[in-house]
């Protein structure tokens, strides 16, 4: 009858007392059991967006995004999915559809103590029961990445306070490492910021000339000059004003946390792609333009910026439960039955240790590895510019076409370029299809993408008197043209959510017509190399294309004839 | 029984942080957007640029601007007009018409945006001329202890004529925010 091993038989307990108490032990352990299960199960569980580091890598930012966009997450991850989505779409070359994910970044770093309230159930069951945060390093370039968004949409002043907020994020986590440079006020007394991250201060000189402030501008080109005097050519260049355009060129891949050692109880800072000091060669159709020094290397920085709050916590979670373990598999083996109770209780929770002390793992995994900042007078330059970071290759050159000279100065490009090869390769800078983001036209833009042609641009007015001029599409009406584009499921500029990321672009197979600024990533992947002809998915656009392709292969017939 | 206890406690080691209920983040919110328009509409209504002029006077046309950020919070575009709509939208606009000779009309970049909506609007706002212009400007400064942020946040409003650049009228409101915690926590 006895249900269980615990020596009570002896003092003859009520057999129906001693079954209820045996099968009362038997749920508790099952529920040790499944807690325990369930946060092993956790500890496994894959790291969230770990899926869209190859098309990163590779420049495929539009097809990266959809991915994030579709990816169900835990409320906790929300942040971490946030601030993915919006720098690949800010990266990506669409300012404008970044603006609520930003925002929503902006709002999870300005809340402090964000997991105050969370600390004792990260140290009881894991670290990764936080909400994502990120590390200070991560923080800071986020509060960089609002700036540059804000600055590619003209709202100067905010990009002034996001790069000056970065600038006190770490400057408080110095005072909290009891860091000190003892640097000197600046001349006019804007910067009391004792930070050495020069890009901050770089953004935050370009912000403050925009909009006017050129004592606090000089103060943050000056605090450069003491922290970083290697970034001369820069600070020079943005003192004289001798610019209307600011590229910020993005290489490599930035560092990623993987855990590490006994239970992963420590977080690996792993570096995906090597520091070093080679400068950027930027070239135009003359020559080299300038030749501008690295302005971050985000594995050195991101070095000196984690917080290793738990670390300890975690390796004496792992360490006591290996001693329980050990401990509670010895007693298992023992003759007394209460001894091996005890043995095993000593198991689970020396395994529901080791379980809980991995470590977060979670890292903004669509960082570069570097930065620079090209201060550029558009109207100097002659054609496509080449970037080049040494000898070039894989990852290290890329072309930006020609960029028109523009009335708002200064203008902010962020160039991201691909680790890997796919997208640079072969380019010439040639725009290929027309667009809504530049005035150049392309071979074939008389008409429609959808229909046959290279064009991309909205079925505006002035799409449709472009094709008509050209003896195309003369009965149709730009209602008709509209609606052609809305049978397809395309979604029209108008119809778009302001401030949200699109997904994957019409050329490559999405729905969305937005186009990326000139000279950014998303611009050269899809208006500079090719793609397939468009597969229509109504049957009215099919039609319309059949019909619009004979009469083009009859008329070429004819001519040949 | 043991067990029970190293549970409870553990439960209760989760729930002890649940309790803090202070603020935590000094970013402004649109309830310090509303006291502001409030008060900034306020004391236009009370100045003497305003009470002094009759029906008679040469009308005004105030353009509104929106709110320029120089302070150390991200504000929104959107946000930045919407604090200008909320004074505006404070003010009796047909007594300030009606008595007192003034005007307001949207700024020019909304002007602009309308005017390229269709051809219908091209012309839109011609008679708008603007003879004087209210412009606010926001600044801001940060405070940071072991124990929390504090910032100051100080509202500048000022309507000038665009004849000479003389500042008519000038109002200010000033909110002050404090938060806990770390910020990088």
């Amino acid at each position: 009858m006895r249900s269980s091993g615990l020596p009570s038989d002896e003092v003859g307990i009520d057999p129906i007392f001693e079954s209820a108490v045996a099968m009362k032990i038997q749920r508790t352990y099952c529920l040790l059991f499944t807690f325990m299960a369930a946060v092993s199960l956790s500890a496994c569980k894959s790291r969230s967006f770990e899926s869209i580091m190859h098309p990163t890598d590779a420049g495929q930012l539009g097809r990266a995004r959809s991915v994030v966009l579709a990816e169900q997450v835990r409320p906790i991850d929300q942040p971490l999915r946030e601030a993915t989505l919006a720098i690949l779409t800010l990266v990506d070359g669409l300012p404008e559809h970044a603006e609520i994910p930003m925002q929503r970044v902006y709002e999870t770093l300005r809340t402090r103590g964000l997991n105050a309230n969370k600390q004792a159930a990260a140290a009881v069951i894991n670290e990764d029961k936080k909400t994502w945060k990120g590390e200070p390093y991560e923080q800071a370039l986020l509060y960089l990445y609002v700036a540059m968004q804000q600055g590619m949409s003209g709202e100067w002043g905010n990009a002034r306070a996001a790069s000056v907020a970065a600038l006190e994020l770490l400057d408080e986590y110095d005072r909290y490492q009891e860091v000190s440079r003892n640097l000197p006020p600046t001349t006019h007394g804007h910067v009391v910021s004792q930070s050495d991250l020069a890009l901050a201060h770089l953004i935050a000189s370009i912000a403050n000339r925009a909009i006017g402030r050129h004592d606090e501008a000089d103060d943050h080109l000056e605090r450069v000059e003491q922290i970083r005097p290697h970034l001369q050519p820069v600070t020079d260049q943005l003192q004289q004003g001798a610019f209307d355009t600011v590229l910020i060129v993005e290489m490599g891949a930035g560092p990623v946390v993987r855990r590490a050692g006994e239970d992963g109880a420590i977080e690996d800072l792993v570096t995906r792609w090597p520091s070093d000091d080679r400068l950027l060669v930027v070239s135009d159709n003359d020559g080299v333009v300038r030749s501008v020094p690295r302005a971050l290397d985000v594995n050195a920085f991101a070095n000196l910026y984690q917080w290793h709050g738990l670390a300890g916590l975690r390796r004496g979670k792992s360490n006591v439960g290996s001693m329980m373990t050990v401990g509670g598999a010895a007693l298992l083996t023992a003759d007394d039955d209460e001894a091996r109770w005890v043995g095993l209780g000593l198991l689970l929770g020396g395994l529901l240790a080791k379980a809980g002390a991995h470590a977060d793992d979670r890292s903004l995994t669509v960082l570069p590895q570097r930065y620079f900042v090209v201060p550029l007078q558009s109207s100097a330059l002659s054609g496509p510019l080449e970037l080049r970071l040494g000898t070039g290759g894989r990852g290290a050159s890329f072309v930006v076409p020609a960029l028109a000279s523009t009335a708002e100065t200064p203008r902010l490009i962020v160039v991201r370029v691909p680790t890997q090869e796919p997208v640079t390769s072969g380019l010439t800078g040639e725009v290929l299809y027309s667009n809504d983001a530049s005035q150049q036209r392309s071979p074939g833009d008389d008409l429609p993408y959808i229909l046959g042609g290279t064009c991309v641009m909205a079925p505006t007015h002035e799409a449709l008197r472009k094709y008509q001029s050209a003896g195309n599409l003369l009965d149709l009406t730009t209602a008709d043209l509209r609606e052609l584009y809305r049978q397809e499921g395309i979604v029209l500029p108008e119809d778009e959510r302001p401030g949200v990321p699109p997904g994957a672009h019409v050329l490559e197979g999405g729905r969305s017509l937005a186009a990326p600024v000139a000279g950014s990533l998303g611009f050269v992947r899809l208006f500079c190399s090719r793609h397939p002809p468009y597969r229509p998915r109504s049957e009215v656009v099919a039609r319309l294309a059949h019909e619009i392709g004979s009469l083009r292969t009859r008329t070429t017939m004819e001519i040949e004839q | 029984m043991r067990l029970g206890w190293l549970l409870g406690i553990m439960v209760s080691a989760l729930l002890a942080g649940c309790v803090t209920n202070q603020p935590r983040s000094t970013r402004l919110t649109n309830v310090d957007f509303e006291d502001l328009a409030a008060t900034i509409a306020r004391q236009l209504r009370a100045s003497d640029v305003i009470n002094e002029r009759s029906p008679a006077d040469e009308i005004w046309t105030i353009a509104m601007a929106r709110v320029e950020n120089l302070s150390g919070d991200f504000i929104p575009e959107s946000e930045q007009w919407w604090l200008m709509e909320r004074v505006r939208s404070s003010l009796p606009i047909r007594t300030l018409s009606e008595e007192h000779a003034l005007r307001l009309v949207i700024p020019v970049e909304r002007l602009t945006r309308l005017r390229g909506r269709s051809p219908e609007l091209e012309q839109a706002g011609f008679d708008r001329t603007p003879t004087h212009r209210m412009d606010a400007t926001i600044r801001s400064i940060a405070r940071v202890g072991d124990s929390g942020r504090t910032d100051f946040y100080s509202t500048e409003f000022s309507l000038i004529d665009l004849s000479d650049g003389e500042v008519k009228w000038s109002g200010a409101g000033e909110i002050k925010r404090v938060a806990f915690g770390r910020s990088w926590d």
